[in-house]
């Protein structure tokens, strides 16, 4: 509480003119002058008043506004992932307002920023959390930012009170930064005894301690993500930050794979497109399909093909070791359906 | 990032006053937050000149609630800076609680920010004494010790020059800067007075 509230409180509330609001501001200023003017004052230099709420340098020496392109780049990179992209974009306008309004001596609401990432594996639920931590401690929300990734194994211990000096370690090592616990609902996989109650206890408890210096992302698989939550009732409300990845489409695994290509060096023969494309959109109709993990499978895989038709080569050249044919991208088990396909103009 | 209020009667150019320095910084676009009467905040990106159409005008009392501009022209400064355009300080409408509200924000920012330019229409002094409003807000500013820049502005309208000459007469401490928002004058000199930290007049 400041000694200038009262008097623009009244100014607010119809009780003093402008006039006199104004006087009075000065009286308090006058009255102490004498004490501030002994101290080690500079001329024009902000005074260290008590009545002058300390100006707060913008907690991380980031402009939130001027600097919102460039930190959200990366994450603007990604393919795909449009309301990923959309719901980062609010919580940036959001947190970036909250520091504006620290500022403008406005209140900010302490934003509970844990959150679940649904999505099957290889949606980019770990791309993007580890592109959010440092844009957090641009904006002052974290204090280091850095990325801590866990999976069950890491937290449950092998007896009791292991698992709880497992997942505290974990937390510790969070601190200040972001603990991703993938695969999070194989927490609550064994049921009562299990130790993954301890753990998620644990969690529960340590982001209460530790409240507004570590974030945490639990993620995984859509459904099996609501089951958890269901099961444990109260998490919900801890974790009010939710976001769907859902499956890439056929073109941007398509993008992704040329990204990848790109970024390798390599590039595709003119028939190798249609055969990438054939083999994406067959991984695709896999239960187990891993979206962009299985893209870098794929383009892996016919790397290695590749080397090995190069290396046969009696000379080869830039252009050879350069190039994946559609041979690099064919498998045994779809020979068939694929020429199937190019019978039937399907690519 | 260092927090700049622009404080000053209503009508006297404030709004336009602060565009113009985001213009003169080379920002195309003015970011826009306005505080609204319930508290909320909205925010807009408006192109400086579509600001300039919307948020300056002739009527008193178009800043209700505070506006801030121009965040972003650091790069151009050499500094951080935020401007934050306030509701002009009158007695008139003191009745309207809206307004009170404003002017109570700009008594707060008045003793949080870290600098203060403070802006008067040079035109509409009465031979070449502020008002009282203004003068308790120069007297308030140098109590607080932060840098200060008082502002006659609207140098181009008649008899400012003549009330300027006046002014600085009575007061030799204090040396307005003068411009001309309208006619983008003295803007440059504006510009350098941000950038640099201690600048008191
Ligand atoms: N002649 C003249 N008019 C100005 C100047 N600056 C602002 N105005 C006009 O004064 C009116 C109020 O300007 P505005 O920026 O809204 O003032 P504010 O209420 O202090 O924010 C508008 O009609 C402006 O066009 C100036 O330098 N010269
Ligand atoms: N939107 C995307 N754009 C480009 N590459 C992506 C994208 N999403 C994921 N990837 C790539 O897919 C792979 C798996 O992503 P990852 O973040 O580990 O998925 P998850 O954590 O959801 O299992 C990584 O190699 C990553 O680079
Ligand atoms: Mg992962
Ligand atoms: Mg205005």
């Amino acid at each position: 509480m400041q000694r200038t509230d009262p008097i623009i409180d009244q100014l607010a509330r119809g009780q003093l003119s402008v006039q006199s609001s104004l006087e009075q501001l000065r009286h308090i200023y006058r009255r102490d002058a004498p004490r501030s003017r002994s101290g080690v004052m500079r001329f024009g230099a902000p005074q260290q008043d008590e009545n002058a709420l300390p100006a707060r340098p913008l907690d991380a020496g980031v402009d939130p506004v001027a600097a919102k392109e460039t930190l959200l780049r990366p994450l603007r990179s990604l393919i795909g992932l449009g309301e990923v992209k959309k719901t980062i974009d609010e919580l940036y306008a959001h947190l970036a307002v909250q520091t504006l309004r620290r500022h403008m001596g406005l209140k900010a609401d302490g934003t509970v920023l844990h959150m679940i990432f649904a999505g099957r594996p290889g949606t980019g639920k770990t791309t993007v959390a580890r592109m959010l931590g440092p844009v957090f401690a641009a904006l002052g929300v974290l204090t280091q930012g850095h990325v801590v990734e866990v999976e069950r194994a890491d937290l449950v211990g092998e007896y009791v009170g292991h698992t709880a000096q497992k997942t505290r370690a974990l937390l510790d090592r969070a601190m200040g930064g972001v603990l991703f616990v993938d695969e999070a609902y194989a927490l609550a996989r064994g049921g009562d005894k299990d130790f993954g109650r301890e753990a998620i206890d644990t969690l529960v408890k340590g982001m209460e301690d530790r409240s507004g210096s570590l974030i945490v992302i639990l993620a995984g698989y859509e459904q099996e993500m609501s089951y958890f939550l269901s099961v444990n009732p109260g998490l919900s409300s801890r974790f009010p930050v939710h976001i769907s990845f859902p499956d890439f489409t056929e073109r941007e695994l398509l993008l992704i794979a040329s990204r990848l290509l790109e970024e390798r060096q390599y590039r595709l023969s003119s028939d190798a497109l249609s055969a990438l494309r054939q083999r994406l959109r067959h991984e695709r109709s896999r239960h187990d399909f891993g979206n962009g993990r299985t893209v870098r499978n794929v383009i892996e895989r016919a790397m290695r093909r590749q080397a090995l038709r190069v290396i046969r080569c009696a000379q080869p050249t830039r252009q050879d070791v350069m190039t994946l044919f559609a041979a690099d991208f064919w498998e045994g088990d779809d020979h068939a359906s694929m020429s199937g396909d190019w019978q039937s103009q399907r690519w | 990032m260092r927090q700049c209020l622009v404080i000053g009667s209503p009508n006297v150019g404030k709004t336009l006053l602060c565009l113009r320095l985001a213009q003169a910084c080379g920002l195309k676009w003015a970011f826009i937050m306005h505080e609204l009467p319930d508290g909320a905040v909205q925010e807009r990106v408006l192109t400086i000149r579509d600001a300039m159409v919307t948020l300056v005008s002739p009527r008193r009392y178009t800043t209700v609630g505070i506006q801030t501009v121009g965040v972003g022209m650091s790069a151009a400064i050499g500094r951080r800076l935020v401007l934050h355009d306030s509701t002009g300080l009158s007695e008139e409408s003191h009745d309207d609680a809206l307004i009170r509200r404003g002017m109570a924000r700009t008594l707060t920012l008045m003793v949080q920010t870290e600098q203060i330019v403070h802006v008067v229409d040079a035109a509409a002094l009465d031979k070449g004494v502020l008002s009282p409003i203004d003068t308790l807000i120069l007297e308030v500013s140098r109590e607080r010790n932060v840098p200060y820049t008082l502002v006659f502005n609207k140098m181009d309208a008649p008899g400012a020059a003549r009330q300027t000459e006046l002014y600085r007469k009575r007061d030799r401490r204090t040396r307005p800067l003068m411009m001309s928002a309208l006619r983008g004058q003295g803007v440059d000199d504006m510009q350098r007075v941000l950038s640099r930290t201690n600048v008191v007049n």
